[in-house]
């Protein structure tokens, strides 16, 4: 499937509203559902060539960036290097397959906390362990099962998504 | 592979650069790419408003219509007074009861909406408000609900702040425990530092060891004249008390004041 990845920045915007607006109602364990990640894998998952799948994560990183006190580039950088892990393993699996996904977007959010939280040890202040590592499951969980939705609904609507 | 790689250097190096960046120059742009989220909202609610108005403009009129119309405005006006009334009934409330413990004449309660209440990374606590460096805010000032304290001003944009709240990690400040009961209190007040976890608390530490402290009781700031934090102000109440082998006692503190129900904050600005 091809897509346009304007057309899919768009989308983020609706996906980085509902990560600052309602995501405290779907809390779990203090973790939350990353949207604007979940919309980067399908990106790299989906690209019609890897500098559009790079690009495109990118960008949904920088955006997730503007509503983080998190230095600027940090998610930018992070979403990059999972697009990057994604397009070198994509060739070797199903990628329509909703497990895929899942794993796909449960190691990727997963990931992306453990660094953030990492960063956050380092330069902000102390989180205590169990925190870190409890939002960095409970949120790759939750990314996770909503992964396979976004995923199936964003095919679903292709014709939406199909570039210009 | 080399393809790929040749795709994602300049990306990695854009990355790199952004996060060298001064911080105070990268927030600024931030605080003013999400001030476009204010207007939005209005501009959902006129939207809505104008839709309405229109369908009654076009629908067909019946006899009396005109008149439940107008009532029906007047209903609608009342209800929005009323609506307006309670939000300045808040916000006197909540400056009055903040007055109560800051009187000095030194400190102004300037009163700030809040844009967005969520940080997009979970391990950061913090919010926009719709106040900025035009209206005097600066980095380090105490954010208040009441009598209670919010956070801190972290960066300060032209029309947008970002408030670092009292469990952001990166929160600290001096603080003492006020016991429940008026007997303990003359006892021993040691001052120790309010630290956020990340969690839906902080930590009270650096409290010596024979220091009474007991579940419930509350904390409150000390004075900080160098950082215009004044004495009194409530961080939260005592959850949890380990006392374990070490010298300092470990003191869980949840704040009674969930950021993400307020409508608005207070900012406590210095006059001088």
């Amino acid at each position: 499937m091809r897509y346009g990845s304007a057309r899919l920045l768009l989308l983020a915007l609706v996906a980085f509203a509902v990560e600052t607006t309602f995501a405290e109602r779907i809390t779990f364990l203090g973790g939350r559902p990353e949207f604007l990640l979940t919309l980067g894998c399908f990106a790299a998952l989906f690209s019609a060539r890897p500098g559009q799948g790079f690009a495109t994560a990118w960008l949904l990183g920088l955006a997730k960036d503007c509503g983080s006190a998190l230095p600027l580039g940090l998610h930018a950088f992070l979403f990059l290097a999972i697009a990057w892990a994604i397009q070198l393993l994509r060739q070797a699996v199903f990628r329509e397959h909703p497990l895929v996904q899942c794993g796909t977007v449960f190691f990727a959010a997963l990931a992306s906390s453990l660094v953030t939280g990492a960063f956050v040890c380092l330069f902000t202040g102390g989180v205590p362990f169990w925190t870190l590592a409890g939002k960095a499951l409970a949120g790759a969980l939750l990314s996770a099962a909503a992964a396979p939705v976004v995923m199936w609904g964003l095919l679903k609507w292709r014709s939406y998504l199909r570039p210009a | 592979m080399g393809k790929n790689r040749a795709a994602v250097w300049p990306f990695a190096v854009a990355s790199v650069a952004m996060m060298l960046a001064p911080s105070a120059f990268t927030q600024r742009t931030r605080l003013t790419i999400l001030l476009g989220f204010a207007p939005l909202r209005s501009l959902a609610d006129a939207s809505r408003g104008l839709a309405a108005r229109t369908w009654d403009r076009v629908r067909p009129s019946r006899p009396g219509e005109e008149l439940r119309r107008q009532n029906e405005f007047l209903r609608s006006q009342v209800v929005t007074l009323h609506a307006r009334n309670g939000e300045l009934a808040a916000k006197l409330e909540s400056a009055t009861a903040a007055r109560a413990v800051v009187s000095d004449d030194d400190f102004e309660l300037v009163p700030a909406d809040i844009v967005l209440g969520l940080d997009t990374s979970s391990f950061r606590q913090t919010l926009v408000i719709a106040r900025g460096s035009r209206d005097g805010v600066k980095p380090g000032m105490p954010v208040l609900h009441h009598s209670h304290v919010v956070g801190r001003v972290l960066e300060a944009g032209p029309w947008t702040s970002r408030v670092m709240l009292v469990t952001d990690p990166g929160f600290r400040a001096g603080a003492v425990s006020v016991p429940r009961t008026g007997d303990a209190a003359v006892a021993r007040r040691d001052v120790g530092v309010f630290e956020g976890t990340g969690g839906k608390g902080g930590t009270l530490k650096w409290l010596s060891g024979e220091t009474p402290v007991e579940d419930g009781a509350y904390v409150v700031t000390s004075e900080d004249p160098v950082n215009g934090v004044p004495k009194g102000l409530i961080l939260g109440r005592v959850t949890g008390v380990d006392r374990g082998r070490g010298a300092f006692p470990r003191v869980d503190v949840t704040p009674v004041v969930n950021p993400q129900g307020l409508e608005f904050v207070l900012i406590l600005k210095a006059r001088r």
